[in-house]
C-alpha cells in the first residue's frame, strides 16, 4: 500500500517535471520564433540581396518548424508590401490544389480565407481584397483564377491549364443551388431557367464529370438530384 | 449492467444526401469511399464495435451495451437516405482490400460477417501477450473464457469483453504466427485452452 503510494508519487512528479520542461521548450521555441519574425523586419533588405544570408536564414527557419514562406507573410503584413500578396499567391494555389478534388475547383472567398489564416503558426491577417490582389500577380501566368460573384457571395474557380473556366450555364446552376439549399434537378433547371432537355444534361453532366456536382438518386418522387459540395464545409 | 455511453456523432457528410448514392466521378467516388470507410472505423472504434455484418448491422461490441439500440452506419432517418446493398459491398471491399482495416470472419460463409480493425491485428495481439506477460501468465493453460469474459483474471479495459472468434483470430492471425501462442484441442475437438509463451 505504502509501497504503492510512493510509486504513484514518485510517477506523479514525474510527469509534472517533464510537463514543466516542455511548457518552458515551448515557450522557448516561441520567443525564438518571433525573435526570428522581428530580425526578419528589421533585416529584410540584407536578407534579400545577399543569397548566402538568404540561404541560412532559410535553413534556420526551417530547423525550428518554420515555414520561410510564413515569415514572408507575418514580416511584411504591416507594410502589405508586393512580397506579402507573392507569398500569399503561392498559399492560394497550394489550397487550391489540395481542395481541388472535394469541391471541383471552385471555393468561396470565405472559405479560402478562413484556410489561408488558420493553416499558419504565426496568425496572419488576410481580408478579401488582399486574395484578389495576389490573384491578380498569377494573371501574368494564364487565366487559371478567376473571381466570380454568385448570389452574392464571391468564389474562386481554378482550372487546371487546359480548363476554360466555368460557362454562363454552370455559373446558373450554382445560383439555383444556391436558393435551393444545396442541389437542382432538371426539373427546376428547366422551370426556373426555360432551358430544354439536352442544356440541362449537358452542363449537368459537364459539371459532375468535373467534380462539381455530386448525384442523389433518393429524392423525393425518385428525382434526381445534384447536389453542390461546398454543402459538406460551410 | 448496460454501459450508457452518449451516441456516437456522425460526421457532417453522414448528413450530405447524395453520399448514399454511388458517385459516377471516379475521383469523387475515391473521395466517397475514403468518406464511407473513415465513419465505419470512427463509429466500430467508439462503440468498441469489432465485428459487422456484410450489411453494416453491428455483431459484436466490447461493452455492454443494445447493438439494436445504436444508430445506423449506413442510413440516415433524419434525410431519409440508406445505402443500397450494391454500394454497400463496394465500401465493405474498400475497407478490406484498399484500407486493409478488415477481414470476412470466414471468405467461405461471409454471413458471420467481417472483423473490422480499427486497431491492427498486431496491435491487439500485443495487448494480448503484454497481458499474460505482466500477469505472470506466460506458458500456462487459459481457457478462452478467462481471456474475455472472466472478471477475476483483472482483464485491462481494452482487452475485455471480446469476441471469441476475434481472440481466437488474434491468437491465429497473429501469435501464432510469431510462434508466441498454441492452441490446444480437446476430445470433442474443440478449442480448449490457449497457451502464450
Amino acid at each position: 500500500m505504502n509501497h504503492n503510494d510512493n510509486r504513484d508519487a514518485y510517477s506523479q512528479l514525474g510527469k509534472s517535471l517533464i510537463q514543466r520542461h516542455s511548457d518552458q521548450l515551448s515557450t522557448q521555441l516561441a520567443v525564438f520564433q518571433s525573435a526570428l519574425v522581428n530580425f526578419a523586419n528589421s533585416h529584410g533588405d540584407e536578407i534579400k540581396s545577399n543569397a548566402e544570408f538568404r540561404n541560412k536564414f532559410t535553413q534556420i527557419s526551417q530547423s525550428i518548424g518554420l515555414d520561410p514562406l510564413e515569415l514572408l507573410l507575418s514580416t511584411t503584413k504591416n507594410t502589405k508590401s508586393s512580397n506579402f500578396h507573392v507569398a500569399l499567391a503561392v498559399r492560394i494555389v497550394e489550397v487550391c490544389q489540395s481542395t481541388r478534388d472535394l469541391n471541383g475547383g471552385l471555393i468561396s472567398l470565405k472559405e479560402l480565407k478562413s484556410i489561408l489564416q488558420d493553416t499558419h503558426n504565426i496568425s496572419i491577417e488576410v481580408s478579401e481584397g488582399d486574395i484578389e490582389q495576389a490573384l491578380g500577380m498569377l494573371d501574368t501566368l494564364g487565366k487559371g483564377y478567376q473571381v466570380l460573384t454568385i448570389n452574392d457571395k464571391k468564389w474562386l474557380k481554378f482550372t487546371s491549364a487546359n480548363g476554360d473556366g466555368i460557362s454562363q450555364d454552370e455559373k446558373k446552376v450554382y445560383e439555383l443551388c444556391g436558393f435551393m439549399g444545396g442541389y437542382v434537378t432538371y426539373r427546376l433547371l428547366r422551370d426556373n431557367y426555360g432551358w430544354d432537355k439536352v442544356r440541362c444534361k449537358t452542363v449537368i453532366e459537364e459539371m459532375i464529370m468535373n467534380g462539381f456536382l455530386w448525384v442523389d438518386n433518393q429524392g423525393s418522387k425518385g428525382e434526381l438530384q445534384f447536389w453542390e459540395p461546398s454543402w459538406i464545409s460551410n | 449492467m448496460m454501459s450508457d455511453i452518449p451516441q456516437f456523432q456522425f460526421p457532417k457528410i453522414h448528413s450530405f444526401p447524395p453520399l448514399y448514392t454511388k458517385q459516377p466521378n471516379t475521383t469523387i467516388l475515391t473521395q466517397q469511399l475514403e468518406a464511407w470507410t473513415a465513419i465505419i472505423l470512427e463509429y466500430c472504434e467508439y462503440y468498441k464495435i469489432t465485428r459487422i455484418s456484410k450489411d453494416g448491422i453491428p455483431k459484436h461490441s466490447q461493452l455492454e451495451i443494445d447493438l439494436d439500440s445504436l444508430p445506423p452506419i449506413f442510413s440516415n432517418t433524419a434525410i431519409n437516405r440508406s445505402v443500397n446493398s450494391e454500394f454497400k459491398t463496394l465500401i465493405i471491399n474498400s475497407l478490406i482490400h484498399k484500407l486493409n482495416s478488415g477481414e470476412y470472419v470466414n471468405s467461405k460463409k461471409p454471413e458471420l460477417g467481417i472483423f473490422i480493425y480499427w486497431r491492427k491485428l498486431e496491435d491487439w495481439g500485443s495487448l494480448l501477450y503484454q497481458y499474460v506477460d505482466d500477469s505472470g501468465q506466460l506458458g500456462t493453460v487459459l481457457t478462452v473464457y478467462e481471456l474475455t469474459k472472466s472478471d477475476e483474471g483483472g482483464l485491462p479495459e481494452a482487452i475485455r469483453g471480446l469476441d471469441e472468434t476475434f481472440l481466437i483470430k488474434i491468437i491465429k492471425g497473429y501469435l501464432m504466427k510469431l510462434g508466441k501462442a498454441q492452441i490446444l484441442m480437446n476430445e470433442n475437438n474443440e478449442i480448449g485452452g490457449v497457451k502464450i509463451v
